[in-house]
């Protein structure tokens, strides 16, 4: 099987600042992997260059095994999605066409919406239940309410992978496990995958089956959750000690 | 509200300003003798009237109308700002300047149309690189950068002015301030207008998800430079001909589609049709107000556009802060 991802020795850059040295990863079809490190470490700019937003300055990224950089805007939005930390409307618009939105890439010229992309941007609001919400302007939402807009237009959007940068952001600490918990049911573990920028480590290890650890200087560290999140990887990972504790099935790090 | 359903009582509207644009004027002449004009072509005073002068004025003030409320919706739409008007951020001055320079060399009269576009295109480049575009959210540096570049343009537009023999004067102020008297030609502004529509039209879908924001728009799946340069390209186009006709004249731009999106919201597919209509209903309605409030003296229809723009920027402003 293809993998969805490749990245062969992926060097990534913000100006003149190395962020990323050499990465070697690959992410298979009902991964969910979570991206871990401190501010500044590239984990945006990762997220932006498996996008196609953001170019290498070494190696290649594939996508299904074509190169991202081959590849038209409506194809990669086809193979990735990507969910922004912010986002922002200058001009009203309604929820539904928001969502709907999110399935341009496989819309014909004119843009016109079939039943079928009704039906699929239709599921992608319940599934972030967002019915009550559908014909409200999205600037009159408060914070958490476009996340889960920007969430269902991912969802409707049908890409391959799914990237999310932040997506606890503005969610309640309430709904926050359920609702990405909901995001990632809603996904064909076959063909799906996820990646997702988390800042909290306890959210990671209960939502991702692997961790990608992007370190200071450039390194990394990967692998399934089980083995990276540990109290030394942790501690390395944010420059203070982390301690680990078991609370029932959950895992929780606290530093201190 | 629906935009077919819009666009339906926009017609009716623009029916009426042309009527009225027709029948009313500084010669009065008695509606009977208008309607028979209207409906036979006959040698009379009416005939010659109507169809010699109201008329094509008024056709001619729809389709500058409609340019610049089309050129502004496209500004808007580039710049993701709705504050955005060619006239206010320097795109007209750019071609004015063009097309004064034009006049004071006394180059041919299709060169004005070339000095306008080249005009219009040096001041959105110089806006764009110095207003910050990628980050287009800073709203008030694009509207500094506008200020700046329209006052500059202000002054270069004073120097030829002042160079040029005071026989022109009188035309070259007139064109200056938005004065539909002298129109030139009907053809090239109409061609140019009907060739925008389909290609604007046809991309009205990615255009809607250009407001999303550029990242944004190309992660599900837009051209965004593609589109990009054809807002620039058909925004500096309309704009230069409506300026190089008609002189420019500010604020259709900007009222025109503000009252579209209100009513039926920001979608392209009728954003565009319904701005144009509105367009020329406002300059018609303005044209008429310009020959008949102090007739038979004429205040050129560039400054009752700005009398009515400037309370609604006024009111934009204060909403977005």
């Amino acid at each position: 099987m293809t993998p969805l991802v490749e990245c062969h020795r992926v060097s990534l850059k913000a100006g003149s600042t190395l962020l990323t040295r050499e990465l070697e990863w690959e992410l298979m079809p009902g991964e969910c992997w979570g991206i871990l490190g401190p501010n500044g470490s590239g984990k945006t700019t990762l997220l932006q260059a498996l996008a196609g937003l953001h170019p290498v300055s070494e190696g290649e990224i594939r996508l299904c095994g074509t190169a991202v950089e081959k590849m038209s805007r409506r194809t990669i939005a086809r193979h990735a999605g990507l969910l922004f930390q912010e986002t922002h409307y200058p001009f009203p618009l309604d929820v539904r066409d928001l969502v709907l939105a999110g399935r341009y890439a496989w819309q014909g010229w004119s843009g016109a919406s079939s039943d079928t992309d009704e039906q699929i941007s239709a599921t992608a609001l319940a599934a972030m239940r967002l019915e009550r919400l559908a014909d409200r302007p999205v600037n009159t939402l408060s914070g958490g309410e476009r996340r889960r807009v920007a969430l269902a237009t991912l969802l409707s959007q049908q890409a391959r992978v799914q990237l999310l940068d932040e997506p606890e952001n503005h969610l309640d600490p309430g709904v926050r496990l359920k609702l990405l918990e909901s995001f990632i049911e809603q996904l064909d573990s076959r063909r799906q995958a996820t990646v997702m920028v988390l800042h909290e480590p306890a959210l990671a290890v209960r939502l991702c089956t692997h961790l990608l650890l992007l370190f200071d200087d450039g390194s990394y560290e990967l692998g399934e959750t089980g083995q990276v999140a540990t109290e030394a990887s942790m501690s390395r990972l944010y420059g203070t000690r982390f301690h680990a504790v078991r609370a029932g099935e959950v895992l929780l790090f606290y530093p201190g | 509200m629906s935009g077919r359903l819009l666009i339906l009582l926009l017609l009716p509207g623009l029916l009426l300003v042309t009527l009225l644009s027709l029948l009313l004027g500084s010669v009065e002449l008695p509606p009977a003798d208008l309607l028979s004009a209207m409906l036979f072509r006959e040698n009379s005073l009416a005939s010659e009237i109507l169809w010699d002068y109201r008329l094509p004025r008024t056709l001619f003030a729809i389709v500058i109308g409609a340019m610049l409320a089309m050129a502004g919706a496209m500004m808007q739409t580039l710049l993701r700002n709705p504050l955005a008007d060619p006239y206010i951020l320097g795109t007209s001055g750019g071609a004015a300047v063009g097309v004064l320079a034009a006049f004071y060399l006394a180059l041919p009269a299709w060169f004005h149309l070339v000095a306008a576009v080249a005009g219009a295109l040096f001041s959105t480049l110089l806006l764009m690189l110095f207003s910050g575009f990628r980050r287009s959210r800073d709203t008030n540096r694009l509207l500094l950068t506008g200020i700046v570049l329209t006052t500059g343009w202000g002054a270069l537009i004073t120097f030829i002015l002042t160079l040029s023999p005071s026989s022109s004067l009188p035309g070259m102020l007139f064109w200056l301030v938005g004065d539909l008297n002298e129109q030139a030609s009907l053809t090239v502004p109409s061609l140019v207008l009907l060739l925008s529509l389909p290609p604007l039209l046809l991309a009205s879908r990615p255009l809607d998800l250009l407001l999303l924001g550029r990242n944004q728009a190309a992660s599900i799946g837009v051209d965004v430079p593609r589109m990009r340069l054809l807002l620039l390209a058909f925004a500096i186009l309309l704009t230069a001909t409506a300026v190089a006709f008609a002189g420019p004249i500010g604020f259709v731009g900007l009222v025109a589609p503000h009252i579209i999106r209100l009513i039926s919201g920001s979608s392209h597919r009728t954003l565009i049709p319904a701005t144009a209509i509105l367009g020329g209903i406002l300059l018609v309605a303005a044209d008429l107000l310009s020959r008949t409030l102090i007739a038979p003296r004429m205040v050129p229809a560039g400054v009752f556009m700005t009398l009515l723009g400037v309370p609604l920027f006024l009111y934009l402003i204060r909403r977005q802060s």
